[in-house]
């Protein structure tokens, strides 16, 4: 071993030295770059977590929201349409009060005249024997034209009146919109509500970890909180079906109430539940049939195919399916 | 006869109650839960006819139901159910709390008077 050998080994030596000096200062920062990815892990797992929950939810909500828009410009334009027809109404009434009001005038105006004839008659001493046929020709003309037009019109405006019941009746049908949309946007406020709880959670996570610094204090406000509706309103989730299926409801439920007077509730309460295990079972078959489909476009080629239903839009597969969910996967086949 | 309209929405209560007005039922008292409903019925008198909601605040139209029959004082009142829930396991829970009928909403106010009818004939 020469001088040069000497050399190259030291300096090796001293390269090594350097490289354990900085391993030294370095693993401290990788501990803590450790310690860092261990307390962000948990938090982002909750994060992935919420985030595909909430956005889960999201479509219904929107769906909510959309059937709320859609059934008040549906009952608005319907009361519209009432308001309209009334407005119409109420110029046929005045139309008939104008028309009866001028066959009374006419009428009145003929038996003045009739009465001045006979003072006339009297006056002048003839014998009213005379006007016999013109007492005759007025009392055939007020029997067989104006009373009977009276008759027609004031039937007619009966009729028109009526109808304004009938419209009144209807426009309280479309305003009864107000207490379901009401509950739809109470389940989405309540959705809302969820979101802001489950983020909340995470910002807290966030405030108490070393991860502080990362959360940006414009951004955050803590006490932010999804606004309270005007009262407190109990919903039923699926009440806002009830406008799309408002025809044969009411006939349904009172073929279901004559049928549990026959057969009795518990009988009524079986028939209801192998319904139901039969809707799932046709849902769970149809969504064996789409991952069995799913699984043979894959094997066959690598390469993206079309499957008649999209499985992503039926979310967990362990979650209830509503029949609108259905009706739209399988309006797609 | 004396009605008792129970519903948390205002504009349903005034719906139901203006119906029940062109029915010829002028005698009309009101509750927006059934909590409140229950107050009622103890403090007013001669309450006849009960029409309820189901999906209320602080206690259900069901849970009303399931008191009013319980208690000795107001267990044979008649009670017309009256909601947006039409599922036929609605029908039979109510039917099991034993309301005398059931009207969906939205409802017309002949299907209103039929069954009101209805319950009074039997």
């Amino acid at each position: 071993m020469n001088q040069n050998d000497i050399n190259v080994l030291l300096r090796k030596a001293d390269e090594l030295r350097a490289l354990f000096v900085l391993g030294q200062r370095v693993i401290p920062f990788l501990e803590e770059i450790f310690l860092f990815v261990n307390e962000i892990e948990p938090i982002l797992l909750e994060i992935n977590t919420s985030i595909k929950e909430n956005l889960k939810k999201m479509p219904k909500a929107s769906k909510q929201l959309s059937k709320v828009t859609e059934a008040t410009e549906l009952a608005t334009t319907e009361i519209l349409d009432i308001l309209d027809g009334l407005g119409y109404k109420n110029e046929l009434i005045n139309s008939n009060i104008k028309k009866i009001r001028e066959i009374l005038m006419t009428k009145e105006n003929k038996s003045i005249d009739i009465i001045k004839l006979v003072i006339d008659s009297i006056q002048k001493g003839e014998s009213i024997q005379n006007l016999e046929p013109q007492l005759i020709d007025f009392v055939n003309v007020i029997e067989n034209n104006v009373d009977p037009k009276i008759d027609e019109l004031l039937k007619h405006t009966e009729d028109v009146n009526n109808s304004i019941v009938n419209d009144s009746s209807s426009i309280a049908m479309s305003l009864q919109v107000q207490d379901i949309t009401s509950q739809q946007i109470a389940a989405v406020n309540n959705l809302l509500e969820t979101v802001q709880s489950r983020l909340s959670v995470i910002m807290e996570k966030f405030q108490e970890s070393e991860l502080e610094n990362l959360i940006s204090k414009e951004h955050y406000d803590s006490k932010a909180k999804v606004a309270v509706l005007h009262r407190k309103i109990a919903y039923d989730p699926d009440a806002v079906d009830s406008l799309d299926i408002t025809k044969n409801r009411q006939s349904n439920i009172d073929s279901i109430i004559e049928q549990s007077k026959e057969k009795g509730l518990d009988e009524i309460e079986k028939e209801i539940k192998s319904e139901i295990n039969k809707d799932d079972k046709i849902v769970e078959n149809k969504k064996v049939e789409i991952e069995q489909e799913k699984v043979s476009s894959f094997e066959t080629t690598n390469d993206e195919q079309d499957i008649p239903i999209d499985i992503n839009q039926l979310g967990d597969l362990d979650d209830e399916i509503s029949q609108d969910d259905i009706d739209a996967l399988f309006g797609k086949i | 006869m004396k009605f008792l309209v129970v519903d948390d929405s205002p504009t349903m209560r005034r719906i139901v109650i203006n119906a029940l007005k062109q029915f010829g039922y002028d005698n009309v008292v009101e509750a927006g839960d059934g909590i409140e409903a229950l107050d009622v019925l103890k403090k007013e008198s001669n309450v006849e006819f009960i029409i309820t909601d189901w999906n209320m605040p602080n206690m259900t139209g069901l849970e009303l139901t399931q008191t009013v029959r319980a208690s000795t004082e107001f267990a044979n009142l008649p009670i017309l159910m009256v909601t947006t829930r039409g599922l036929k396991q609605d029908i039979v829970d109510a039917l099991k709390a034993r309301v005398n009928n059931y009207v969906v909403k939205p409802f017309t106010p002949q299907v209103l008077k039929e069954k009101i009818d209805a319950i009074l004939n039997k």
